[in-house]
């Protein structure tokens, strides 16, 4: 049976989405969030039978939204602002962190942590790669399996990628299955970021991790595997509308051998 | 312990029994099938995991599902999603 989301004014979720350069993307993310998280937390309050409509239980208070932006020259924050100021439901339960400039990656889920009122808590990207219709999906696995950390993978049955050639699939494949061989992890996605947490287990998590870029993602699910952690997959689809096959470039590949080796020596 | 000191030390151990077996075949000169069996495991053995290895990753590649349908669905979603948030006076990319 599944559980209430929350007691009447507690947040249950927050979902936390660095930010650079997405002033087209974030406001459809946003809209997206709310025609698939509502429904979702209107559903559960119908099993708790609790009433739909009664202040302040709409839906959308049982989640909110922490972006925290990367001083992106490209005006993201202004329109995340514009949907704050917004009289539309939409604004009701967003917060803004706004930081001078590129900052890191794990730096930024701290920051938007330390925002964040959720009990549970998901990491996605900004530019629409990962849609939020999987969150649900995440939410049921760990209320039937009472896991801490769910991973969305990309490599199970049910999950996969569209806009990626031969080559692409090629380095994406290898480079998961070479880290998993060399650290022994059970995690089939080690370089996804679609992700949902319990919040403490986040916390120990970006405590203690090292890498940067891709192997940040990587470091994260390991150190999750070595701590014990309860970890459950749930296969998503992958959309790369923008960059395809150019976005993996001798140097983020370079900067992923080194997180691995240097994972590989210390852990 | 660390994996990397425990592969280590598995690594050392299969040395060792593979220079003792060298070396207790070094006096004979019998060259049968099982002496050069010894003689090469360490090759053999990283070219089974070198096989292995590439099998998997192929195996991997066929199964890593493609849905090209995706992207146009998500493009049409999109595109009716910015309709209704310009309609309420909520799109400010433009």
């Amino acid at each position: 049976m599944m559980q209430p989301a929350a007691q009447d004014h507690q947040v249950h979720l927050t979902i936390i989405i660095p930010t650079y350069n997405e002033r087209e993307n974030i406001g459809l993310v946003l809209w997206l969030l709310h025609e698939h998280l509502n429904p979702y937390y209107s559903e559960l309050r119908r099993e708790a039978g609790k009433p739909q409509h009664s202040a302040p239980c709409q839906p959308s208070l049982f989640w909110e939204v922490v972006i925290v932006d990367d001083g992106s020259p490209d005006g993201t924050a202004e329109v995340v602002r514009g949907l704050q100021q917004s009289k539309h439901e939409i604004g009701r339960n967003i917060k803004l962190i706004q930081r001078p400039t590129k900052l890191g990656l794990g730096t930024a889920y701290l920051a938007g942590l330390e925002q964040a009122n959720g009990q549970w808590i998901v990491l996605m990207d900004a530019d629409l790669s990962h849609h939020p219709r999987y969150i649900p999906k995440f939410l049921q696995r760990q209320a039937v399996t009472g896991c801490t950390v769910v991973c969305g993978t990309r490599y199970r049955k049910g999950g996969g990628v569209a806009g990626w050639g031969f080559s692409r699939k090629l380095t994406s494949r290898g480079a998961n299955q070479l880290a998993s061989t060399l650290l022994g992890a059970s995690i089939s996605d080690l370089t996804g970021a679609f992700r949902l947490f319990r919040r403490d287990h986040l916390l120990q998590l970006l405590d203690r991790t090292t890498c940067k870029g891709y192997a940040f993602q990587m470091e994260v699910a390991v150190r999750a595997q070595y701590a014990g952690f309860h970890v459950e997959e749930v296969p998503i689809i992958f959309v790369d509308r923008l960059y395809g096959d150019s976005k993996l470039g001798p140097s983020e590949f370079l900067g992923f051998l080194r997180g691995l080796l240097r994972l590989f020596l210390t852990l | 312990m660390r994996r990397v000191h425990r592969l280590a030390s598995f690594l050392s151990l299969f040395l060792a029994v593979w220079i003792g077996g060298v070396l207790q075949l070094q006096g004979s000169a019998n060259r049968s099938w099982c002496s050069l069996a010894v003689l090469w495991a360490p090759a053999l053995a990283i070219l089974s995991l070198g096989c292995y290895l590439l099998a998997r990753l192929m195996y991997g590649v066929m199964t890593f599902s493609s849905y090209p349908r995706e992207t146009v669905a998500l493009q049409q979603e999109l595109q009716l999603a910015k309709e209704k948030m310009s309609e309420q006076g909520l799109w400010f990319a433009d």
